[in-house]
């Protein structure tokens, strides 16, 4: 009955260590444009998309545009996959990546598209 | 609308009535049962008229009410306009209410013992949602002030529906979900009847029947909502796990570990208390998934926004009371409800099953922490999000567990019965799973956790496909569970080969050109085949791939509800890979062979640079009419001249001069002038960059064995209907 105890105490021990640090792990922050492009690392940005500036490089299928966040800083965002569907619809975006040189390259855009429960005035 | 609002308060006046009466029977006032079923009844009553009304509201496109006038329109086709019910937060909240006060009527006869109990927490639920939908009515008008702009005091038209829900699979995802969120109610009022009552006789087979059918209902729901976003959206996935998605996937994931839980219950005895903690937190997560999603507070990290409609108070203060009750009941019930873990026959089919609960519920929490992890991280400080891998990352060990466990629990199961059969044919099972793996080690996979994965799901398809040939009367209701486990088998496969053997490229190309060959398929674009402003236009291909020749048709659109691009990718299916065209973006290149100039401005066109410097009004031909120059100053390649092309006025018409441009290629002809404003329009011929082109960058995919990933999840479904048949003919 003890050895039962301590196996299992052993396997919940071993899962959550492996658990905290895979969350731990993969955590990517969520910050201001000015903190961006100051740490480098990996993380992520919400801005609002200035759509009258957005360009589509068609011989590099590189999308640029400039993002403004809620303080006011605006930031060159370059993104080379897949355009998400809704993009021209979107207001704001979150994109996820680190900054580099003078623009912020970003490997996921996540649109925030005006789904189903949005849209709803006062 | 007084209609809608007093139905509104009636079924809030009986819903309390009824839960009253309930609740006195609690603590064995049971005088007041049959009154608290009759105001069941009128509350379901109402709650039916209430929703009716509210959908004739929507079909006869009253837009004075505030949520017909935000979701519907005029020139919606029926189908749509029917599913703008619960296009909106309120109306789902509704929706979700006559769903589950029309469930209520098949749990309000049951003589049981704890029948009251039951109703008690079952209509608990419902007052959470009727107090919703008190604080947002969906009956509310736009106000007074706003509606006398309107002629005749009612807007003409609504703002109409989202785009990308206008789609079939939009329609019925939904209502297929919320169906199995409200099912999964009532297991969840059996655990805290069973709890308050200390009673639980029967509550095994009760909740497994209602779970059961739940769990089916809701994973058919996630499967809907996963096509759609495959077929519809153009990212070319079919899980992100976005917040949305998995507010519903921890759920039922919970739910089949409680089916599983319940099976060994039944038969076993024990793990009582697991399930009772299971089938409790599988709804409360569904209130939580419901909180997270509708309250904004993951609006930054979720690609679907949400906003606040002011309901987010209560869904926490119903979440903190829902959790506080079933901590204290379980704790309260601890010793009384314990059953004890004890197998006795260690290496059985059940032990196996039983590992498979608890893997499941590893998985949920996992996801649940990284769902979460925004809210968790606000705690410490700056909120921080998972990405994507840490959830793949998660799931592959994981899969690879479950999978084993899939695949050995069968043999277990009849190993005392047919030990020599099995045995008989264990070789080829194994043989047929090994080839499987070398296969994948052919085609490219070469990580050992993802051969391992190959190996188990191979494993579990092929012994549960044996054991329905092992089992009595072959395909029939006993077969479920193993058809569910096959669909786990494969889905695992498709789900592995879509995601590491699809390839994307992307290419461009230009209307009317030659076929470009990418990933094998000859593609060339033909054109827009109608206005970009006309729902359902479409840019037209012509494909040629695997010696099939086709035209492909993906939607591209100028929406009018949101003046939004619409995109919709054409999907050509072949058994083994799916052909995935998404247009990304159409445009026209070139200059176009005019200019319009005002003096002293200057252009470029083709590599010529144009600059008008004035007007020459000098020269009067007699009886001819008047003529107007206009002095251009052309440079190209260093070289700048000065020309002057002339428009003639006659009586009736006008004529120009073609002037031949510096460098002898190319001329320009004035068009028109406009002295009046100092501008001019100039047409030029011969020069090359002239011509307007029609561009498409399109993306192609190739996504190997994707049809595996819907065959899984059928097969998941359809096997877990079929053990609700069963669970029902079985019924007491």
């Amino acid at each position: 009955m003890r050895l039962k105890l301590i196996v299992a105490g052993v396997i919940i021990l071993l899962v959550g260590i492996w658990a905290v640090v895979s969350f731990t792990g993969s955590l990517t922050s969520y910050v201001s444009i000015t903190e961006a492009k100051t740490c480098g690392a990996y993380v992520q940005v919400m801005g609002e998309i200035q759509h009258q500036q957005v360009v589509y490089d068609t011989d590099r299928q590189l999308l640029s545009f400039p993002i403004k966040d809620k303080q006011g800083q605006t930031m060159q965002v370059d993104y080379t996959g897949t355009v998400p569907g809704n993009f021209a619809q979107a207001t704001h975006v979150v994109c996820l990546g680190r900054y580099q040189g003078d623009a912020f390259a970003a490997d996921q855009l996540l649109v925030k598209c005006p789904s189903k429960y949005a849209g709803e005035e006062n | 609308m007084p209609i809608g609002n007093s139905l509104l308060a009636v079924a809030c006046l009986m819903a309390v009535v009824a839960t009253l009466g309930y609740g006195l029977a609690l603590f064995n006032r049971n005088s007041l049962i049959s009154l608290a079923q009759r105001a069941y009844y009128l509350f379901t009553a109402a709650t039916i008229l209430m929703s009716a009304y509210l959908l004739l509201q929507i079909v006869n496109h009253n837009f004075a009410l505030q949520y017909v006038h935000s979701y519907s329109s005029q020139d919606l086709p029926l189908g749509f306009l029917i599913s703008t019910f619960w296009a909106g937060q309120v109306g789902s909240f509704l929706l979700w209410l006559l769903l589950l006060a029309v469930i209520g009527l098949f749990l309000i006869r049951r003589r049981e013992e704890n029948q009251a109990a039951v109703m008690f927490f079952y209509l608990l639920v419902n007052c959470f949602f009727l107090s919703l939908l008190v604080v947002r009515s969906p009956f509310l008008l736009i106000p007074a002030h706003a509606l006398a702009q309107f002629p005749g005091g009612v807007p003409p038209d609504g703002q109409g529906l989202n785009p990308l829900l206008q789609n079939f699979w939009m329609v019925i995802h939904p209502p297929v979900i919320f169906l199995g969120f409200a099912l999964l109610a009532v297991p969840f009022s059996h655990a805290l009847a069973a709890l308050a009552r200390n009673y639980y006789d029967n509550w095994a087979r009760n909740a497994l029947r209602w779970s059961v059918i739940g769990s089916a209902t809701l994973g058919a729901g996630i499967f809907l909502g996963a096509y759609w976003s495959y077929e519809t959206l153009g990212w070319g996935g079919y899980w992100a796990w976005d917040p949305v998605e998995n507010a519903s996937l921890i759920p039922w994931v919970l739910s089949v570990a409680l089916i599983h839980g319940l099976v060994i219950e039944l038969k076993r005895g024990i793990l009582r208390r697991t399930n009772l903690l299971l089938a409790l937190s599988c709804f409360l997560l569904v209130i939580y998934g419901t909180f997270l999603t509708r309250s904004g507070v993951l609006a930054d990290f979720s690609v679907h926004s949400f906003t606040d409609l002011g309901t987010s108070a209560y869904m926490i203060l119903f979440m903190i009371f829902f959790l506080g009750l079933s901590i204290v009941l379980l704790i309260v019930r601890l010793r009384s409800a314990a059953t004890g873990l004890n197998l006795k026959d260690k290496y059985s089919a059940d032990s196996v099953v039983l590992i498979g609960v608890f893997v499941l519920l590893l998985f949920a929490l996992l996801t649940l922490a990284g769902t979460s992890a925004p809210l968790i991280t606000r705690l410490f400080g700056e909120p921080a999000n998972v990405s994507i891998s840490y959830y793949n990352s998660n799931s592959l060990p994981l899969a690879v567990l479950m999978a084993f466990l899939i695949g050995i629990a069968p043999l277990l199961l009849r190993w005392d019965k047919s030990r020599s059969v099995l045995l008989r044919r264990l070789l080829p099972v194994l043989l047929l799973s090994a080839v499987s793996v070398v296969v994948a080690v052919l085609l490219g996979v070469r990580q050992v956790s993802h051969l391992l994965l190959v190996f188990s799901a191979a494993f579990a398809v092929c012994t549960n496909l044996l054991l329905i040939f092992l089992t009595p009367g072959r395909i029939g209701l006993r077969s479920g569970g193993f058809l569910a486990h096959i669909g786990v088998g494969l889905l695992i496969i498709g789900i592995l080969a879509s995601s590491l053997f699809s390839r994307t490229e992307k290419i461009n190309l230009y209307s009317g050109a030659t076929p470009t060959e990418t990933l094998g398929a000859r593609i060339s674009y033909q054109g827009m085949r109608g206005d970009i402003n006309t729902r359902d236009n479409a840019l037209l291909l012509e494909v040629e791939n695997g010696g099939q020749h086709f035209t492909a048709d993906p939607k591209y659109f100028i929406a009018r509800e949101n003046q939004g691009l619409m995109r919709k990718p054409y999907i050509k299916k072949y058994w083994l890979y799916d052909l995935y065209l998404s247009p990304q973006s159409q445009k026209t290149v070139g200059d176009g062979d005019k200019l319009i100039l005002a003096k002293g401005q200057e252009s470029q066109i083709g590599d010529y640079r144009i600059k008008f410097l004035d007007f020459d009004l000098g020269s009067h031909d007699a009886g001819a009419g008047m003529r107007v120059g206009a002095r251009l100053e052309i440079s190209h390649d260093s070289l700048t001249e000065r020309i002057t092309p002339y428009l003639a006025f006659h009586s009736s018409d006008m004529t120009s001069d073609t002037e031949p441009l510096p460098g002898g290629r190319g001329a320009v002809r004035l068009l028109d002038v406009r002295a009046d404003a100092g501008m001019i329009s100039l047409q030029f011929t011969g020069i090359e960059g002239l011509a307007v082109v029609d561009l498409l960058i399109l993306e192609v995919a190739k996504k190997p064995l994707i049809n595996l990933v819907w065959l899984g999840l059928v097969l998941i479904c359809v096997g877990m209907f079929l053990s609700f048949l069963r669970r029902l003919k079985t019924a007491p």
